[in-house]
C-alpha cells in the first residue's frame, strides 16, 4: 500500500555504516601515519649493529694495549708454569685477603663472578636464576628463594658466602630452642678428629654469630652450646640477607669440603624448603687462580674502563689475573630514571627486549674457546648461560719475544650496546606516539568539524524545500573561503534560479490564460455576431462547431486560473467556527438529490465536530472529492464518505470501488494539471485534486490518496484539524 | 420607450472587440461611438455623454478605466455603466473601489447576454423617471424594484449591481426555496463557473452586511446551493 503525499520524502539520509563515515576514512588513513614511527624502530634497532661494531674495536684496543703493557713480561709468563699444586680445598678459591666478617661481599671482589646461583627448586630443576632476574618460571619463584654462593679461603680458614634471596625471613625466636621453624643453614662435614659434625646458624636476629653444634645423627636437632670456631655475619638485606661464615681450618678434614643446606621456612612448618649446595660444584675447566699476580691486577685495574672483564690466561690455561665484573653486583646500582610518561612503559616493553643487566654468567669458562680465539679469530659473541645476554670476547696474544706466551682476554656484555639502543628506541617511540596521537586528535577533531560542516550544508540545502517540494526559502551561502564554501555558494545559487524558475512556471498557467482570454473574446464575439445575422443554413453546423469549440477553450482557460484564483481567494476568506458534521452530511444531501441513481454512505458518526475555517472551502473541497469519485465509481456501488476523530484531528475520507491508482502516479495526483484520464476525450485538467490539497493546507490539514488494501477501490482522505 | 435611438459608448483598446461589440449593438438598433483610450473618449464625453458607456477596465494605461467611470459618475449620476473586464477576480477590486458602476461583465460575456443587460439598463433609466409600479417584491427588511432594479434594506439602498440585482431577485423571490448555480446563472444572464457564482454571492453578503452586520438572510446550503432565508 503506496501512501501518496504531496511530493517526495526528502530526508533519504541513511545511518551510516559505522566506517564508511568521512571521520572513519581519515583516521583510517591517519593510520598510515603510523610506518613513521615503525620506519624510526627499524632503523634504531639497526644502530645496535653499529654500536656493537664499536664496541668490539674498543674491546680489541683494550685487550691489545693490555697485551702490549704484558709483552716480554718473562716474569710474570712463565715459560713452564709449575704444576698444579694440591689444593687445601678444591673448591675454595685463595681469597685476596681475610675478608671480614660483615655480612658485605664487596672484599671478595672480583671472586664474585664465580658465584654458583642456586634456586629455590631441587637441584634437578635448577633453572638458575639470580636475583633481579625476570625469567621461566620455577615453582619456587627467585624472591622466595634463591642464593649464590661461594667457597674461599685464606691461610687459616675456609670462608664461605650465601647470598640470599628470601621475600620472607623468619628468625629464630628468643624463647624457642628448635631451629626448624626458623630459616637456618646447616653445615656438615667430617672433622680433623674423625667426627662427623654438624652445626647449624640459626640466629635470633641479625648480626654476628656463632655456629651451634648439633647433636649428631638426631633427627630433631636440639640445642649444644655455641662454637666459636664457626662463626660469621648475618646481613639483613631489602631482598633477603648475606652471609659470610668462618670455618677454622683445623676443623676440618685434610681435603674434605663441608656441605652446606640452606633452610627456608615461611611460614611455621607449612612451608619448607632445603637447598643443598651440589658437592663438585666446581669451576669447569678453568683451573681457578694460583697465584693471582698483584702487579697485573694493578696493571688491568688502572687500565678498565666500563664494564669490562679482564683476563690475563697464560699458555696452560690458567688465570693470572682477573679483573672487573660483567654485571653490577649491587642490584640497586642502576636506578634507572623516571621517564616521563612512565604509562607507556608495558607497551615499550612489549615492543623492545628489555636487556639483562644481571644474568647468569657461570665461570666455568672453555678452553677449547680460548684455543679457537687465539686461532679464529679475535672476536667472538656467545650468549650467556642462560641465555639472558651477550657477551663479547676479545683476545689479543701477549708474546715473550718471539713467542706466544699467554693472553689477555676482554670480556663485555652487550648490555650496554643494548640499554643504549633501547634508551633511543625508547625516547624516540615515545615522541613518536605522543605525536601520533596529538596527530590523530586533531585530524580527527579537523575531519569532525568538516563532517559538522557538511551536515549543515546538507541541512540547510534540505531545509530550504518545503515538505511538499516546493522551494520556501533560498539558502543563505556560506562565507567560507575553501571548496565547502564553494559548493555552499553553488548550492545557494542553484536553489536561488530553481526558485526563479519555479515561480516563473507557476505563474505560467495564470499568465498564459490571461493572455489567451482576450483572443478567445475576439473569436467568441465575432461567432456571435454572425450568429445574429443571416446564416446560410450550410454554414450552421461550423458555426456550432466553432461556438463548442470556444466554449471548451473558455472552460480550458478557466481551470487554468482556477488554482490561482483559489489561492487568492484563500487569503480574503472569513475564518468562522462551523460544525464539520453538519456541512459534509449537508453537502452529501446534496449530492444525493442531484445524482438521485448514485447510492451515498456518509457516516458522520453524529459527534459535532468544531473547526475553524471556511466552511464554503471545505464543501468546495468535498465537491471535488466527490465529483472525482462519481467519475470513477463502479455503477451501483456506493459512495462512502466518513469523519472520523482521533484526538484533535478528523480523518474525511471518500472512499469509492473501482479503478485503482495507478501506483507510479499516487505521488503527484495533487499536482497542479495532472490527468487522471489520459484516453478520455472528456475535458479534465485535474485542477479539483490541487484544490482539494489547497484547501487541506489552508486549514492546517494534509490530503492524502491510496488505494484500498483489498485492491477494490480507491480512498481519498483529508485531515484536519479540530478547533 | 424614446424615439430616439440611444448612443452607447464603448471604450476599449482591442479593436476587434470593440468593432465586434459595436456591430452587434448597432443590429439591435443602437447608435455606438467607439475609443481607444481614455483621452479620445473623454474628449467626446465633455461635449456630450452618452446614454450607456461600455468600459474596459485593462485599457492601456494603468488605472484609465477606474479614473474615467470616476469622471463620468462624476457629471453624471444616473448614467448607465458596465465595466469590462478580462478576469472576474477584477470585480473585487473594483467594487471595493465603489466607483458607482452598474454591472461588472467578463469579456467572455456572450452578446445576447449583454444586450439583454442593457436592455434592462435603459428601461430601469425609464422606470426611474415614472412613478413606481406594483411590481415591487417585499420580503422582511428587503425590498426589490425590479422595474428600477433597485434594493433596499430596512429602507437603506443597497447598491447592487445588474448580475447581483438579478441573483438576490431569483432567490429572494421564492424564498426557503434552494436555487443552485445553474439556476443562478440563468437568473443572472451569465455563463460563469461556480467559484464566480460564489463570489457574487460573497459581494451580495457585504453589501447588505454593510447595512446591518447581523444580514444572514443568504443562506448557503451545501452541496445545493443557495436560499434567501423564509421569515415567519
Amino acid at each position: 500500500m503506496a501512501w501518496a503525499t504531496a511530493g517526495m520524502p526528502m530526508d533519504d539520509t541513511r545511518p551510516h555504516h559505522p566506517f564508511t563515515g568521512l571521520r572513519s576514512q581519515l583516521l583510517i588513513i591517519a593510520l598510515v601515519i603510523l610506518t613513521i614511527p615503525w620506519g624510526a624502530y627499524r632503523i634504531v634497532m639497526g644502530l645496535e649493529d653499529f654500536l656493537r661494531e664499536g664496541e668490539e674495536q674498543a674491546a680489541l684496543s683494550l685487550a691489545r694495549a693490555v697485551a702490549t703493557v704484558l709483552h716480554d713480561r718473562g716474569d710474570v709468563f712463565a715459560p713452564d708454569p709449575p704444576p698444579v699444586s694440591p689444593k687445601p680445598f678444591a673448591n675454595a678459591l685463595p681469597l685476596p685477603s681475610s675478608p671480614i666478617l660483615d655480612g658485605d661481599p664487596g672484599d671478595w671482589d672480583t671472586l664474585l663472578d664465580w658465584a654458583r646461583s642456586y634456586s629455590g627448586n631441587p637441584p634437578a630443576q635448577d633453572a638458575a636464576l639470580d636475583g633481579g632476574g625476570q625469567g621461566k618460571t620455577p615453582p619456587v619463584t627467585p624472591e622466595d628463594l634463591s642464593f649464590r654462593f661461594l667457597l674461599g679461603h685464606d691461610q687459616e680458614a675456609l670462608y664461605a658466602l650465601f647470598l640470599v634471596n628470601d621475600d620472607r625471613r623468619i628468625y629464630r625466636p628468643h624463647a624457642r630452642a628448635g631451629i626448624d621453624n626458623s630459616d637456618h643453614l646447616r653445615i656438615a662435614f667430617l672433622g680433623a678428629d674423625g667426627q662427623r659434625r654438624e652445626w647449624a646458624i640459626a640466629p635470633h636476629e641479625p648480626g654476628p654469630f656463632t655456629a651451634i653444634r648439633l647433636v649428631p645423627g638426631l633427627a630433631v636437632p636440639v640445642m649444644a652450646d655455641p662454637d666459636e670456631r664457626v662463626r660469621g655475619f648475618w646481613k639483613e638485606t631489602p631482598r633477603g640477607y648475606q652471609l659470610e661464615i668462618r670455618i677454622e681450618h683445623a676443623l676440618i678434614a685434610s681435603g674434605e669440603t663441608p656441605r652446606f643446606w640452606l633452610y627456608d621456612v615461611d611460614d611455621g612448618r607449612k612451608e619448607r624448603r632445603e637447598v643443598a649446595v651440589l658437592e663438585g660444584s666446581g669451576f669447569g675447566n678453568v683451573v681457578p687462580l694460583l697465584s693471582r699476580s698483584r702487579e697485573i691486577e694493578k696493571i688491568l685495574k688502572g687500565v678498565r674502563r666500563g664494564r669490562e672483564r679482564v683476563w690475563v690466561v697464560n699458555r696452560a690455561q690458567q688465570v693470572l689475573a682477573l679483573s672487573g665484573h660483567l654485571q653490577p653486583m649491587d642490584h640497586h646500582e642502576e636506578e634507572e630514571e623516571p621517564y616521563p610518561f612512565d604509562w607507556l612503559r608495558p607497551l615499550l616493553k612489549w615492543i623492545l627486549d628489555e636487556p639483562a643487566p644481571y644474568f647468569r654468567d657461570d665461570l666455568p669458562v672453555w678452553q677449547e674457546q680460548i684455543d679457537s680465539l687465539l686461532q679464529r679469530g679475535q672476536l667472538h659473541w656467545r650468549p650467556s648461560a642462560d641465555g639472558r645476554a651477550l657477551i663479547l670476547t676479545a683476545a689479543h696474544a701477549v708474546y715473550v719475544g718471539e713467542a706466544v706466551a699467554g693472553a689477555v682476554i676482554v670480556e663485555k656484555s652487550a648490555h650496554k650496546v643494548r640499554a643504549l639502543r633501547n634508551r633511543f628506541a625508547e625516547s624516540l617511540i615515545r615522541v613518536t606516539i605522543i605525536a601520533f596521537g596529538a596527530a590523530a586528535l586533531v585530524l580527527f577533531l579537523f575531519s569532525s568539524i568538516l563532517v559538522s560542516r557538511v551536515r549543515a550544508l546538507r541541512q540547510s540545502a534540505f531545509s530550504a524545500i518545503g515538505p511538499k517540494g516546493r522551494l520556501q526559502e533560498t539558502m543563505p551561502p556560506s562565507k567560507a573561503p575553501d571548496e565547502l564554501g564553494d559548493l555552499s555558494r553553488g548550492i545557494s545559487r542553484m536553489l536561488a534560479r530553481l526558485a526563479q524558475y519555479n515561480r516563473y512556471l507557476e505563474g505560467l498557467a495564470g499568465r498564459l490564460s490571461h493572455e489567451l482570454r482576450t483572443p478567445l473574446a475576439v473569436v467568441k464575439s465575432s461567432l456571435e455576431n454572425m450568429e445574429m445575422g443571416p446564416l446560410p443554413e450550410e454554414s450552421r453546423p461550423f458555426m456550432e462547431r466553432a461556438k463548442t469549440g470556444v466554449s471548451r477553450l473558455g472552460k480550458i482557460l478557466s481551470a487554468m486560473s482556477e488554482a490561482s484564483r483559489l489561492e487568492e481567494s484563500l487569503g480574503d476568506q472569513e475564518w468562522e467556527r462551523f460544525d464539520l458534521g453538519a456541512v459534509i452530511a449537508g453537502c452529501v444531501a446534496g449530492y444525493q438529490g442531484v445524482h438521485p441513481q448514485q447510492p451515498f454512505d456518509c457516516q458522520t458518526g453524529g459527534v459535532p465536530l468544531p473547526m475553524r475555517g471556511s466552511a464554503d472551502l471545505v464543501a468546495q473541497m468535498l465537491d471535488k472529492l466527490v465529483s472525482n469519485a462519481l467519475d470513477f465509481v463502479t455503477p451501483g456501488t456506493p459512495i462512502r464518505v466518513s469523519l472520523s476523530r482521533t484526538g484533535k484531528r478528523v480523518t474525511l475520507a471518500v472512499i469509492n470501488q473501482g479503478p485503482l491508482l495507478p501506483e507510479d502516479m499516487i505521488g503527484h495526483l495533487f499536482d497542479a494539471m495532472v490527468s487522471l484520464r489520459p484516453g478520455k476525450q472528456e475535458l479534465h485538467l485535474g485542477m479539483g485534486l490541487q484544490v482539494v490539497q489547497l484547501v487541506a493546507e489552508h486549514h492546517g490539514g494534509r490530503a492524502r490518496a491510496r488505494n484500498l488494501p483489498d485492491g477494490s477501490g480507491v480512498c481519498f482522505e483529508v485531515e484536519l484539524p479540530l478547533a | 420607450m424614446g424615439v430616439q435611438r440611444k448612443m452607447i459608448a464603448i471604450v476599449e483598446d482591442e479593436t476587434a472587440i470593440r468593432d465586434n461589440y459595436a456591430d452587434a449593438l448597432k443590429r439591435h438598433g443602437y447608435q455606438v461611438e467607439g475609443f481607444s483610450s481614455r483621452r479620445e473618449a473623454w474628449v467626446v464625453f465633455q461635449k456630450r455623454l452618452p446614454d450607456l458607456a461600455l468600459l474596459d477596465i485593462g485599457l492601456e494605461e494603468a488605472e484609465s478605466g477606474f479614473e474615467l467611470c470616476r469622471d463620468l459618475r462624476a457629471k453624471s449620476p444616473t448614467l448607465p455603466i458596465i465595466f469590462l473586464t478580462a478576469r472576474d477576480s477584477d470585480f473585487d477590486a473594483v467594487a471595493g473601489l465603489r466607483l458607482g458602476a452598474d454591472d461588472y461583465l467578463t469579456k467572455e460575456v456572450s452578446l445576447p447576454h449583454l444586450l439583454a443587460r442593457i436592455g434592462a439598463l435603459f428601461r430601469r433609466v425609464t422606470a426611474m423617471a415614472s412613478p413606481l409600479t406594483t411590481s415591487c417584491i417585499k420580503r422582511g427588511p428587503l425590498q426589490l424594484d425590479p422595474d428600477r432594479m433597485q434594493a433596499t434594506w430596512n429602507g437603506g439602498a443597497v447598491e447592487l449591481t445588474v448580475t447581483e440585482f438579478w441573483m438576490t431577485y431569483a432567490l429572494a423571490h421564492h424564498p426557503g426555496h434552494v436555487k443552485n448555480t445553474d439556476q443562478l446563472m440563468d437568473a443572472a444572464n451569465i455563463t460563469v463557473d461556480e467559484a464566480t457564482i460564489r463570489s457574487h454571492i460573497k459581494r451580495i453578503r457585504r453589501k447588505f452586511a454593510r447595512l446591518d452586520s447581523d444580514f444572514s438572510d443568504l443562506e448557503t446550503v451545501y452541496g445545493m446551493g443557495y436560499r434567501w432565508h423564509a421569515h415567519g
